[in-house]
């Protein structure tokens, strides 16, 4: 079982789902262009 | 001994060729301590979501766009960072100054629409990082006349100098430049205006 200590300097935290799954979601959502031999990120939603 | 572990290097790998599944494994392996390293710093929760949400925006933009280089352990690199992100948050608030009125004097009575208030400022501050994150994706050449030219407030003169070319060659590489942000700016849907 995971114990969540307050102690300073003894964190055992894990970030929300949610926030993990909007990471996911982010990666999912742009792809890469090439342009002039650069590579650009782009939103394919 | 445990069977069939797959290095953070072969995941970065894996997922950098389009295994979405491979970013997965590499954030639920280093997620504990990346979050407790931010959550050291900063003490609140939700800013450790948000600067966590943000160190892997930037993990994502960096492996997609081909920078990443192999030179050290994976989660050194996301620790590093996400060390600078609180570093930018500690930066951005010690410049916001905290004013409160009181029923004898409205400190909003004396600051004039001349002055930058705090809000503008803030604006004006992440326009400031976007314009350099922008920059940052331009070919070595552009960029650098681009930054002799608008940062060091060079001429072309000085420019071709220092880089070797001539003035003509500085000149056509700051077009470029100006052309690539553009497209950049255009691509991305970026806002620069407050």
């Amino acid at each position: 079982m995971q114990k969540n200590y307050t102690d300073k300097q003894n964190f055992v935290l894990n970030p929300k789902k949610e926030t993990i799954q909007k990471i996911l979601n982010y990666s999912k959502s742009i792809g890469v262009i090439k342009h002039n031999d650069n590579n650009f990120i782009i939103d394919l939603n | 001994m445990k069977k069939n572990h797959i290095s953070d290097s072969i995941l970065v790998k894996s997922y950098i060729d389009g295994d979405e599944r491979s970013l997965e494994m590499l954030i639920k392996r280093h997620k504990q301590r990346i979050y407790n390293f931010i959550y050291s710093k900063v003490f609140d929760r939700d800013l450790t979501e948000d600067i966590f949400q943000d160190t892997f925006i930037k993990v994502i933009r960096t492996l997609k766009l081909g920078n990443y280089n192999e030179e050290g352990k994976f989660v050194s690199w996301v620790m590093r960072i996400a060390h600078n992100l609180v570093i930018d948050h500690f930066r951005k608030n010690s410049r916001i100054p905290k004013f409160e009125s009181n029923n004898d004097f409205d400190i909003f009575s004396v600051l004039k629409d001349n002055e930058i208030d705090v809000e503008n400022k803030m604006i004006k501050d992440q326009i400031l990082i976007e314009v350099k994150k922008i920059i940052n994706l331009l070919p070595d050449d552009q960029k650098e006349v681009l930054v002799y030219r608008y940062y060091n407030e060079l001429s072309f003169k000085e420019i071709s100098k220092k880089t070797g070319v001539s003035i003509n060659t500085s000149l056509g590489r700051m077009r470029y430049a100006l052309i690539n942000l553009r497209n950049i700016i255009k691509k991305q849907n970026i806002s620069l205006t407050s």
